[in-house]
C-alpha cells in the first residue's frame, strides 16, 4: 500500500504540474479544479474504490476533500456536508491563527 | 527585436520535464508518508499532522522555498491548503486582527471550500433527480 500511495499521489501531482506548466492557470485554479474533479469522481462512485485500493495516499490529496463533501451531502444532507471535512478546516484555521500571532512575515 | 521577443528571450525557461519528475517524486513521498501516518494514527490525525506541519513551516518562512523546489507536489496534498490559509493570514497580519487576518485568511483557501461545496451540491442534486427517474 505504501508503494501504491506513492504512485497515486505522485501521479496526481504530476498531472497538476503538467496543467500548471502548459496553461496559464494558477495553483489556486488547479486546486479548485481538483476539488471539483474529486467530487465528480465521488459522484461516479470511483473515488471510494481508489481509496480502498490505494490507501491513505488517496486521502491526502485535495481531491479527497471534494469526494468527502459529496459523500456527506448525499448521506447527511446538503446542508450538513461540512461535518465530515471540519477536522481539516478547523485544524487549518487554528494553526493558521496561532502561527500568524507567533511568527513575523519573512521578506 | 520587438519587446515581446526580448521578454521571451530573457525569461528563464523552466524545464517542464524536470518539474514533472520533481512533482511526481515529492507528491509520491508525501503519499507514502501519509500511508505510514494513516496506519499509525488514523486518517484524520494524518491530515492534522500534515496541516500543523505545513502551517508551522509556513510561519518559519521555509514553506515558500519548499514550494519553489517541489512545485505542485506539495500544493495538491492537504499541505497546500494549510499553506494557503497560513500564508494569507501572515501576509495581512499588519492590517490588524479583523480587517487583516480575519478578512483575508480565506483569501486563497476559500476557493477550495467554495467550489467543493458548489460541486457537491450540484452533483448531489443531479443524483437526487436521477434517483427519482
Amino acid at each position: 500500500m505504501i508503494f501504491k500511495s506513492f504512485i497515486f499521489t505522485g501521479l496526481i501531482c504530476l498531472i497538476a504540474q503538467i496543467i500548471k506548466d502548459h496553461t496559464c492557470l494558477t495553483s489556486g485554479h488547479i486546486t479548485s479544479l481538483f476539488v471539483s474533479i474529486g467530487a465528480f469522481l465521488g459522484f461516479l462512485g470511483i473515488y471510494d474504490k481508489i481509496i480502498a485500493k490505494v490507501g491513505y495516499g488517496a486521502n491526502v490529496v485535495i481531491m479527497s476533500f471534494g469526494n468527502t463533501l459529496y459523500k456527506a451531502a448525499i448521506e447527511e444532507g446538503v446542508l450538513k456536508m461540512l461535518g465530515s471535512v471540519s477536522v481539516g478546516i478547523v485544524s487549518a484555521v487554528i494553526i493558521a491563527f496561532i502561527v500568524t500571532l507567533v511568527f513575523k512575515v519573512k521578506d | 527585436m520587438s519587446y515581446q521577443e526580448l521578454v521571451n528571450k530573457l525569461t528563464p525557461k523552466e524545464n517542464i520535464y524536470k518539474n514533472g519528475v520533481i512533482a511526481f517524486l515529492s507528491g509520491g513521498v508525501i503519499g507514502a508518508i501519509s500511508e505510514i501516518l494513516g496506519r499509525c494514527f488514523g486518517p484524520e490525525m494524518m491530515l492534522v499532522i500534515w496541516i500543523v506541519l505545513a502551517g508551522i513551516l509556513t510561519g518559519l518562512g521555509v514553506f515558500d522555498s519548499i514550494v519553489e523546489h517541489f512545485k505542485m507536489g506539495v500544493i495538491i496534498p492537504i499541505t497546500g491548503f494549510s499553506h494557503s490559509l497560513t500564508s494569507a493570514s501572515l501576509e495581512y497580519k499588519k492590517e490588524g486582527l479583523v480587517t487583516g487576518i480575519g478578512a483575508n485568511c480565506f483569501k486563497l483557501a476559500g476557493s477550495v471550500i467554495l467550489y467543493g461545496i458548489i460541486s457537491a451540491t450540484i452533483l448531489a442534486g443531479i443524483r437526487g433527480v436521477l434517483c427519482l427517474l
